[in-house]
């Protein structure tokens, strides 16, 4: 760390503006307290002073190479000890050199000035102690302040390495079995295989989107949607019906992106995937000046048991809007005999 | 040869008829939406072969494989799925990973030609890495799917497991020592040498010899606990 008197003009300053502060009480003492003459009183107060200014600033050397460890006390006194004798020495000797040059024919002052040194050694040490302790204090703060920094880089990191796990991955039964249908396309409709190969294109390009934690708007997300249903329609047919409807304005507002993809992945999953007639999936979003709700809403077989347990996209996506906005209730699960919905909350910043 | 191909997503059957249109020895193709017109098919048709996807609605293809009991020879077809990759090595003639070619399907057909001398075993119940759901079972003509918190109790018949639920009693051709491992082990627990019991149904445990014990269940019926499996419920009861 740099002497922090000398790193910029403006301590500097203000170190000796605090100087001439103690230099003017001296004068006020000497002059109306000791009665000694006023030109010598004014003289005094600033050779001392500023002698003392700059002797302390080589105070700060010995503060930024001795810490407060325990361990390394001792030394640590020895070290001010040694230097406080010796900086207050020079300052004592050339002060009292000095003034015996500056102020002549005035024998009741050159006793004083005699009389003097040992009080002025004593004023040296208080300034020495306190300057040093204000070094310290000043070392201390900069080190909590770069630990507290990094503590909150770590934190940050954390969250991001945290998001990025639960950003939703892409579920390898729908990437081959779209391969799959593509295979078979190629066969039976080769021009719907097309469609098909740029729609899976157009999706995985927006799943593997670096920068993941930028908000995007809802039109978006809700185009990747639009592409990942084209696909499920290829191949569930019939089985899958599913309908949007979206509030005018609503499209401008802001998303995590891939946070509705996987609810909608969610819903044709267990109200499609797992009936065998047909299973609808409804999304509908609404919005206020602040807040955009999303409503992802399938049809199911409550007779049903799934073979796996479910919930664990629906989880990640929670978790994602937690880590993201640090509010707990933006994802509501409702859950009827025939139908199950989540709606998510977004606050619109 | 005649071969039923089940599988829920029809462009996959497609292209699976597709390939096999043109080849020789094919006698006959049929095609099933799910597990259930899948069993259907394969005791009105015979099929020398099926061609079985795994992830379908309601019944997987490997349960619809329990409920067969000689079964013809089976070419799982799947996406991806790291458990079943493993059983598939163990279990069956061949798999296919989607999207395959027409060559490595027919590669596939040739294995199940050169071993149509051996008969086809009953394949094992996959674990799948993670606990049971539900149980199917073949109750008189239809299938019952039975959630497992359902279950009071488990029971070994011989070659069979009794599964217990509200009164009603279903067989099913399987190894209690399966269930054991794949049904939630802090639900589950192996009391006997005879029974896997839900803790869930035990409402009291009485003294019987001098380390065994006899669990009253809800349902009215008391089974006996070994010394062994009173250390194990102990623990999973946190007792």
């Amino acid at each position: 760390m740099q002497n922090p008197i000398t790193k910029n003009v403006q301590y500097l300053v203000l170190y000796f503006t605090f100087w001439l502060v103690i230099a003017g009480i001296q004068l006020v003492v000497f002059f109306f307290l000791l009665d000694l003459p006023i030109v010598a009183s004014i003289i005094d107060a600033l050779v001392f002073n500023t002698f003392l200014a700059i002797i302390c600033i080589a105070i700060w050397p010995l503060v930024n190479y001795s810490s407060l460890d325990r361990a390394a006390l001792v030394n640590t006194l020895a070290t001010h000890l040694a230097g406080a004798s010796v900086l207050i020495s020079i300052v004592v000797f050339i002060t009292w050199k000095a003034l015996e040059v500056l102020i002549t024919n005035n024998p009741s002052y050159d006793t004083f000035l005699q009389e003097s040194l040992l009080w002025r050694a004593a004023l040296g040490a208080i300034f020495y102690l306190l300057i040093a302790l204000n070094f310290y204090v000043l070392i201390y703060n900069e080190e909590f302040r770069v630990r507290n920094i990094a503590e909150s880089d770590l934190k940050q990191s954390l969250k991001d390495a945290e998001l990025n796990m639960l950003k939703s991955q892409l579920n390898p039964h729908f990437i081959f079995n779209s391969l799959n249908s593509i295979s078979s396309l190629t066969i039976t409709n080769p021009e719907k295989a097309q469609e098909m190969v740029i729609s899976l294109s157009e999706f995985l390009r927006y799943s593997i989107k670096p920068n993941q934690e930028k908000l995007i708007p809802l039109n978006n997300e809700l185009e990747a949607i639009n592409r990942f249903i084209e696909i499920e329609k290829v191949r569930f047919g019939e089985r899958l019906k599913v309908d949007i409807t979206c509030q005018t304005g609503c499209g401008a507002k802001y998303v995590p992106p891939l946070i509705i993809q996987p609810l909608v992945e969610n819903a044709i999953k267990y109200g499609v995937h797992e009936t065998m007639d047909v299973g609808s999936v409804i999304i509908a979003c609404t919005c206020q000046k602040n807040s955009l709700e999303i409503m992802v809403t399938n049809s199911y077989d409550a007779q049903g048991v799934p073979a796996t347990k479910s919930g664990i996209g629906l989880k990640n996506v929670s978790n994602r809007l937690h880590l993201l906005y640090g509010s707990e209730d933006l994802l509501q699960i409702n859950k009827t005999d025939s139908i199950f919905s989540v709606k998510l909350t977004l606050p619109q910043l | 040869m005649k071969i039923l191909i089940i599988d829920d997503e029809k462009p996959a059957r497609d292209l699976v008829i597709n390939f096999l249109e043109a080849t020789d020895g094919i006698e006959e193709l049929h095609e099933a939406t799910n597990g259930f017109e899948g069993l259907k098919l394969i005791n009105t048709v015979k099929p020398d072969l099926v061609l079985l996807d795994i992830q379908m609605p309601k019944l997987t293809g490997f349960e619809m494989l329990e409920l067969i009991e000689n079964p013809p020879a089976i070419i799982f077809c799947t996406a991806y799925d790291e458990f079943a990759i493993k059983a598939f090595e163990k279990n069956a003639i061949d798999y296919l990973l989607k999207p395959f070619s027409k060559a490595r399907l027919l590669e596939a057909l040739d294995k199940v030609t050169r071993n149509k001398d051996v008969k086809p075993k009953q394949i094992d119940s996959i674990n799948l890495g993670q606990p049971l759901e539900r149980i199917v079972v073949k109750n008189n003509k239809s299938i019952e799917i039975i959630p497992i918190d359902e279950i009071d109790y488990l029971m070994s018949q011989d070659d069979y497991v009794e599964i217990h639920r509200n009164g009603k009693k279903y067989l099913k051709l399987q190894r209690l020592k399966y269930y054991e491992s794949a049904l939630n082990e802090n639900l589950f627990v192996r009391v006997h040498r005879q029974y896997i019991v839900n803790v869930k149904q035990i409402t009291k445990l009485d003294k019987l010899g001098k380390e065994s014990y006899i669990a009253q269940l809800k349902n009215g019926d008391s089974i006996t606990i070994s010394a062994a499996g009173y250390l194990r419920l102990k623990q999973v009861l946190d007792m």
